[in-house]
């Protein structure tokens, strides 16, 4: 038999024991989720990541000694990060949650992530939209449907949008969500006009592009009903896609050019009397042109008293200007087949005056020549104002570099000649650049100094100064699959960053103007900053 | 104070109390050196441990310790010194993609307060102070591998009962050899601490010279403190 005191310290020590052993924390299951991430979307001197799984946006501050990690959280389901144009904020756009066990419904939501290191403003857009567009001046954006998305919820109206006022607080009435007037289609993209005047006044207008209609939305009255415009008539079948769109605000007319159409459509805005308060106080008017076959690329031409189009039709191999008021058209034969346009100010070989001219161009291997377009007195000369300049090959790609008075073209690759060639638009010379990296992935840096190449297969960044077209590298630790190039701002310098592949995140920061191994910085495993104190229950 | 610290203070002291009204002169006592090896668990409450765990935040411990007696206080209270190094070590897996690891090393010294219960049976109470250095690191599946270390100030609690063979050894002229086992339960306390990673530089000189300057990346803070049990076998001489 145990004495009194033994039965004591034994029952007291078992009760002890049993108090300290449980206790232990539950696994987080942010822990064992995959670490899959949007991005990385640049904005300033930051990058941003976005971790789906943790609905976290993760802010790498490049600017920064320590290359410190924010984290930011963003609605639930994150599916999208853009950078919002002319600010330094990112935008993050997530579909919320229908709900689940744990789990509690939240709505659709736009986060916009200031890198200046501003609270986050979250806007609500309700539905659970898979894309976002946004004006050039990034003040307005749509959220949408894209049509081959699904929403993960029992019912849904594709057509819905929510217009978001980015410079206004989030309120009552900021996002406005509305549905578009639909004729069976759902959206495919929305484009966005700069100021156009109707009735006196500016209007920034939302172009919603579905299935054979557009439709307008007046930002600037956004209580105002949308109005929509047919491509086709009602008994016309046809997928008429609209994939580019032009403004002409001192005309105040949209150009819109669609696949499956041997035609460009005019919208001319017409003032009218609107009806009632919330009535439009303008209405187009479509006028539908004729552009060749198979149009591909336009460009509007002339002074804005006497603006016409310009449309390369590479199934009829030529270019037609257009006078939508005028309704005629100047066909212009070209020897090489062009599915783009350049315009440009330089002189000619044969004319030393800057004057307006274009470049006329087949990118994906089309055409082993390229046109140039003298647009001036086209209507009377025609194919006189036509020049074809030889490549030695068929170009891939091109990429322009106005300001250097050149284009910068892509083709096949070939042991003997360089890969890139430039093309001086004014002497209308082709200069061999010998490359072993395709063009498709360069980028240039913020001031366009710099053309960067960063090719997967070797630890080495390359670029081109372009000033004197003089190329360059930079040896690496490890090779790259990307290159960022991030704008100088507040007496700091423009910076370059390589991102190589590491499923934590890696990234190699070099000085843009200067951009040498001695000054780089590397990191790794951004990803995961703070892992153990996110765990934190 | 948590209810776990609570609870092994408590622990603790009941074992002293209960202890304390018995007089007799014991086999340890006989025996003032002590030289061992530890094994146990060790419950982390914290949940920044649980990066570093596959399951639950219960490792292994193991370690080393010598000791001796230093000073009968009364005829039943006997105070002790010991040293030791512990060594813990835990594997996890985070985000599907990277495995985790964290070696701790313990470096401590420790007084023991033994009470003589019965002439095997000796509880006793124990106090250690030290440092531990907290190595992790994480591999991603592309071959990457981040590392990083820290030190942390060291302390713990505990209480527990030894029990001491009789004189087995006098046969090979070891009069005083007595094997001794012990269980003990106690809290280890180590200061939360800032982890930071970064990779590791190669092995060859002229690599390591010649690479780019490396950023660390801050895994945050980890506080390692928990709940331990300790078992101890080891010999008395």
């Amino acid at each position: 038999m145990l004495n009194p005191s033994r039965r004591t310290f034994l029952s007291l020590g078992l009760a002890a024991l049993s108090l300290a052993l449980p206790g232990c924390p539950e696994r987080d299951a942010l822990l064992d989720a995959q670490l899959t991430v949007l991005g990385p979307v640049a904005a300033a001197q930051t990058l941003t990541w976005v971790d789906t799984n943790a609905a976290a946006a993760r802010v790498l501050d490049l600017a920064s000694t320590t290359l410190a990690v924010r984290s930011v959280p963003v609605g639930l389901d994150p599916v999208l990060a853009v950078a919002r144009r002319d600010h330094d904020e990112v935008m993050v756009l997530s579909r919320g949650s229908r709900g689940e066990p744990g789990v509690a419904p939240s709505p659709g939501t736009l986060a916009v992530i200031s890198a200046a290191g501003a609270p986050a403003r979250t806007y609500t857009v309700g539905s659970p939209f898979n894309a976002v567009s946004q004006t050039s001046d990034g003040r307005f954006a749509i959220a949408h449907y894209l049509p081959s998305a699904t929403s993960g919820r029992l019912l849904f109206n594709p057509n819905e949008i929510a217009v978001v006022d980015l410079d206004a607080a989030p309120s009552a009435t900021n996002p406005a969500r509305r549905t578009v007037r639909s004729f069976g289609g759902v959206p495919n993209a929305v484009a966005f006009s700069p100021p156009m005047p109707i009735n006196g006044t500016a209007r920034t207008l939302a172009v919603v592009l579905s299935d054979a209609y557009v439709t307008l939305i007046d930002l600037t009255n956004p209580q105002r009903a949308e109005t929509t415009v047919r491509l086709t008539l009602p008994e016309d079948a046809r997928a008429i896609r609209p994939t580019q769109l032009l403004f002409d605000p001192e005309q105040s007319t949209v150009y819109a050019r669609a696949e499956q159409s041997n035609d460009v459509y005019a919208l001319r805005l017409a003032p009218v009397t609107p009806d009632g308060p919330d009535g439009n106080d303008f209405r187009p008017t479509i006028n539908q042109l004729a552009a060749g076959r198979n149009p591909s690329d336009m460009a509007l031409i002339g002074e804005a008293s006497a603006r016409k189009l310009l449309v390369v039709s590479p199934g009829s191999r030529d270019a037609r200007v257009i006078d939508a008021r005028a309704n005629t058209t100047v066909t212009v034969p070209l020897d090489a087949v062009a599915n783009r346009i350049l315009l440009f100010a330089a002189p000619s070989p044969r004319d030393a005056t800057v004057a307006p001219r274009a470049l006329l161009y087949a990118t994906g291997g089309l055409a082993s020549a390229v046109s140039f377009l003298e647009l001036t007195d086209l209507d009377a000369r025609r194919g006189q104002n036509v020049e074809t300049v030889q490549l030695s090959r068929p170009v891939l790609s091109a990429l322009d570099l106005p300001e250097r008075g050149a284009v910068m073209l892509d083709h096949a690759s070939a042991g003997s000649t360089g890969q890139l060639s430039l093309l001086d638009l004014a002497r209308r010379t082709v200069s061999p650049i010998f490359a072993e990296v395709p063009l498709q992935g360069a980028t240039f840096d913020s001031d366009r100094q710099r053309l960067w190449v960063a090719p997967s297969y070797t630890a080495r960044m390359g670029y081109i100064a372009l000033d004197t077209f003089g190329p360059g590298e930079v040896r690496l630790d490890e090779p790259a699959t990307r290159v960022i190039p991030l704008p100088g701002a507040m007496g700091r310098p423009g910076r370059v960053v390589a991102l190589h592949p590491a499923s934590a995140g890696s990234l190699t920061v070099l000085d843009a103007a200067n951009p040498q191994r001695e000054t780089a910085r590397m990191v790794r495993g951004f990803l995961l900053d703070s892992l153990l104190d996110r765990s934190a229950p | 104070m948590s209810p776990r610290i609570a609870s092994c203070l408590f622990f603790a002291a009941a074992s002293l109390t209960g202890s304390a009204a018995l007089a007799q002169t014991s086999n340890a006592a006989r025996s003032p050196w002590s030289v061992g090896a530890e094994v146990g668990p060790a419950w982390h409450h914290d949940a920044s441990y649980l990066p570093f765990a596959r399951k639950s935040a219960a490792t292994p411990v193991a370690g080393l310790f010598v000791g001796r007696d230093l000073a009968h206080l009364g005829p039943r209270l006997t105070l002790g010194a010991e040293v030791g190094w512990r060594t813990e070590t835990t594997e996890g897996n985070v985000r599907q993609a990277f495995a985790t690891t964290l070696m701790t090393n313990s470096v401590q010294a420790a007084l023991t307060l033994r009470v003589e219960m019965l002439s095997w049976l000796t509880p006793y109470a124990r106090f250690a102070g030290g440092a531990s250095y907290l190595d992790a690191s994480v591999s991603d599946g592309d071959g990457g591998t981040l590392s990083g270390g820290a030190w942390a100030p060291y302390g713990s609690a505990g209480a527990g009962v030894m029990l001491t063979s009789g004189r087995w050894f006098d046969g090979i002229g070891a009069h005083t050899l007595r094997v001794a086992v012990a269980v003990e339960g106690g809290y280890q306390y180590v200061a939360p601490t800032a982890i930071a990673v970064s990779q590791p530089a190669p092995a060859d000189e002229l690599a390591a010279s010649d690479r780019i300057a490396s950023q660390s990346t801050a895994l945050g803070t980890l506080d390692p403190s928990a709940a331990y049990l300790r078992v101890t076998v080891g010999f008395r001489f």
